[in-house]
């Protein structure tokens, strides 16, 4: 299966640090390409032109929560309301500590990870490593 | 044919034994008159039945034969035949007949109503004459025999009587002994006692015990107990008295026993009777216990029933009152004691508007579908006040077990209601206010978490590279990271701060829209409240503010003037909002209620702590709210009023146009 990579933050700090450590740490091994989103809407957007154009790829994306005008949570809500589930998958990438977002995030079956920000090499081993073992399953 | 049958048997004399004295008659008759035989005979239906009878050894013969039935039914005065052989009539009878008789003489035996017992008769074996004397002989001998007939008969019933009295007197005496009486009877100038057994029991004397008269006027009583004192009581009575006729009682205690005494002299005649009244002293004095215990038991209840705590009355099943206890009378309006007139309704003093509510809980209690019921009713007392009440509905049944009344038991929750909408109110009010803070908390938190994350995120990238150029963006990049730390926690200072806590949570609010929803919420949650909304607010007036915030104030406002409504008019609340300034949004609320009295309670009225009871404005905590929010929101308020016209509270936001 072929993987497409996708980051989406408003932050451009935390994209900046997020890009350069997977580039860094070879992105390559898993995915054929890295994509990067400022704006969640750009994100929903390339996943609805795939969805038409009947490309077959796995998305996983590394997903904020705290977003503006679309948060973390919306974009979920869209990609399940869409049934985008079988070629979306989800790691969320976040700053926030809470356990209520932890549990919050748990229940989305699109979901498969919950990482805190920053991101670092450790972390970006153990993404891969959740990515890698359940395209191999 | 019929005998003149005499009552015979009224005599008991038939088939008695003989009697010695007629037997002298008798004999002296067969003397006199040189017979052979004489007898006195005694007719019963259908024999003849000798009581006397000399010369011959028969008992009694038929009576259809005899001579003597002749002389009975022919009611001769007397038959005196010499020779029955030459006699028509006579020789064919078997006297003469069969036995040879030949002379005969009878007298009747008439008793003093004429009517005929039997004959006293002489007979003989040979024919003989009598003279006159003989004759008249025998007549006073037929006499003398009926008297000793009547005197049989009298006789007889002596002893019946004399029976009679043995038997009274034997249950009298036993009536005396279980009914513990005894009596004493002294005839003074006769000198004659009369000694009721029963005394004996009474006083535990010997059982063969009688006093006599010697006795008790030499005063030496051969009784061998304490009883003697009693005795020369009795005696010093008798002796002391002047006076004709005169009365004296006393007691009389024994170890076991206290009897009383009865003495009354008529003439020369002491009439005492004892009674021994022990077991009715006993009781009377335990009715008396039970008595005083069943007024205390009473009084108890009273006490109970007429606290100042609880009202209590009980009403027919269709809730006609049949007691009230006194401080429900008294909240009533009516004189405890007035218990007479109509009967007055439960449902009377019920608000209209909980009316139909009490009355379906009432009936499922009354109709027994419910064994009780609780219901919090608003109800107007005497004084026209409004009061909050929990009353308990209880069937009562009666003694046939059937429900036959309703017992209400109420307290007054006035009170308590309104500490309850008052204690409702704060903690909507902490409720809202720590959503607020929670939001923020988290915002302000996550704020400053993403930053440091950043901030680490930035030097684990310059220990990463070793380009120098890129370190100082990462650096540069760093810096900034820091200083939107710096600023997120000087912001969260700020909004932590109690004045503008809620500024961030603030949005343009259409203000018209808003008191619109506000009344309508009102008219919901207070659906027996009569009241006309007048919305005074212009259209395209926004005012920026926390709507929740907003509403919680209006809320309260309009609910300050729902308890001030007037009882002349219906309540009428008009709403106004004008921005006076650019910065200055002012909002004038006018109700033509009963007003506040300003230089009573002008001070206190938005004090938390006010006391309540004492004052029909207990609602202060509504304007307390008011106050706090308007100023959270950085506004003031302002309240004026006439008393008895009406309230206006002014209000003033800031609020920037634009």
């Amino acid at each position: 299966m072929r993987i497409k990579l996708l980051i989406i933050d408003d932050d451009l700090v935390s994209l900046l640090i997020a890009k350069k450590y997977f580039t860094v740490s070879g992105f390559e091994e898993i995915a054929e390409e890295l994509l990067i989103f400022n704006k969640p809407i750009d994100g929903l957007k390339l996943l609805f032109a795939a969805e038409k154009s009947h490309e077959v790829f796995q998305y996983w994306i590394l997903l904020d929560i705290n977003m503006p005008k679309i948060s973390g949570w919306d974009f979920l809500n869209r990609v399940e309301r869409l049934n985008l589930e079988n070629d979306v998958k989800v790691i969320m990438v976040t700053s926030s500590i809470s356990e209520e977002d932890k549990n919050r995030a748990a229940s989305f079956s699109s979901v498969f990870g919950y990482i805190s920000k920053p991101l670092d090499k450790r972390k970006c081993t153990k993404i891969k490593q959740i990515i890698l073992k359940l395209e191999n399953s | 044919m019929s005998v003149q049958l005499s009552g015979i048997e009224t005599y008991h004399i038939l088939d008695t034994e003989p009697s010695e004295q007629l037997d002298k008659l008798t004999q002296l008759a067969v003397k006199i008159c040189n017979a052979d035989v004489a007898f006195v005979s005694l007719v019963d239906k259908n024999r003849q039945w000798f009581k006397s009878k000399i010369g011959f050894d028969y008992s009694e013969v038929l009576l259809s034969t005899s001579i003597c039935k002749y002389l009975i039914d022919e009611k001769l005065p007397y038959l005196y035949i010499p020779d029955l052989s030459l006699d028509e009539t006579f020789k064919e009878y078997l006297a003469f007949v069969e036995f040879g008789v030949r002379f005969y003489a009878g007298f009747p035996l008439k008793s003093a109503d004429n009517s005929i017992l039997g004959s006293f008769c002489v007979i003989g074996y040979e024919p003989q004459l009598l003279d006159e004397v003989q004759l008249e002989f025998l007549k006073t001998m037929a006499d003398q025999t009926m008297i000793l007939i009547e005197s049989h008969k009298l006789n007889h019933e002596l002893s019946l009587q004399a029976a009679q009295l043995e038997k009274r007197s034997i249950v009298t005496d036993t009536a005396a002994v279980i009914g513990k009486l005894g009596g004493l009877y002294l005839d003074l100038s006769g000198k004659d006692i009369f000694w009721t057994p029963s005394n004996n029991v009474l006083f535990n004397l010997r059982m063969d015990y009688a006093m006599t008269f010697e006795e008790f006027e030499s005063g030496t009583f051969t009784i061998d107990n304490s009883a003697v004192s009693l005795f020369e009581k009795i005696r010093d009575f008798s002796i002391s008295l002047t006076a004709l006729d005169s009365k004296y009682s006393f007691d009389y205690e024994t170890e076991d026993r206290m009897i009383e005494v009865h003495c009354e002299l008529i003439g020369r005649e002491l009439y005492v009777v004892f009674q021994d009244v022990t077991v009715e002293n006993r009781l009377r004095e335990q009715l008396q216990m039970s008595e005083m215990e069943a007024v205390r038991t009473a009084n108890n209840y009273k006490s109970l029933v007429n606290n100042s705590t609880f009202y209590i009355c009980k009403t027919e099943l269709d809730g006609r009152l049949s007691f009230y206890n006194d401080f429900y009378a008294t909240e009533l309006g009516m004189s405890p004691l007035e218990t007479s007139g109509d009967a007055i309704d439960f449902f009377q003093s019920v608000k209209p508007g909980y009316l139909d509510y009490v009355k379906e809980a009432f009936f499922k209690v009354a109709s027994g579908r419910e064994p009780k019921c609780r219901v919090l009713v608003k109800e107007t007392n005497h004084n026209q006040e409004e009061v909050a009440k929990l009353w308990d509905f209880i069937g009562l049944k009666n003694s046939e077990n059937e429900l036959s009344e309703v017992l209400c038991l109420g307290y007054d929750v006035t009170e308590l209601e309104e500490n309850r909408v008052q204690v409702q109110l704060l903690a909507d009010y902490t409720a809202f206010q720590n959503k607020k803070i929670l939001e923020y908390n988290s915002i302000v938190s996550h704020d400053i978490r993403s930053h440091v994350a950043n901030a680490v995120g930035l030097i684990s990238l310059m220990d990463l590279v070793s380009d120098q150029d890129e370190r100082e963006t990462y650096f540069r990049l760093l810096k900034k990271e820091i200083k939107k730390t710096d600023r997120t926690i000087i912001a969260l200072n700020r909004l932590t701060s109690k004045t503008s806590v809620f500024e961030s949570g603030k949005e343009p609010v259409s203000l018209y829209h808003l008191i619109e929803q506000v009344f309508e919420l009102l008219r919901k949650t207070k659906p027996h409240a009569r009241f006309t909304a007048v919305n005074n607010t212009p259209r395209d007036l926004i005012i920026f503010s926390i709507r929740e915030y907003l509403e919680n104030v209006f809320l309260n406002v309009f609910a300050n003037s729902l308890k001030l409504v007037s009882p002349e008019r219906e309540l009428q609340i008009e709403f106004a909002a004008v921005q006076i300034t650019n910065s200055i949004l002012q909002i004038k609320i006018e109700d033509n209620g009963i007003g506040i009295d300003m230089q009573q309670y002008g001070d206190e009225i938005f004090k938390i702590q006010r006391p309540l009871k004492d004052t029909q404005y207990g609602n202060g905590i509504g304007l307390y709210l008011v106050k706090k929010q308007i100023e959270a929101l950085g506004g003031r308020v302002d309240i004026q009023s006439k008393d008895g016209k009406g309230t206006t509270i002014a209000l003033e936001f800031l609020n920037y146009e634009d």
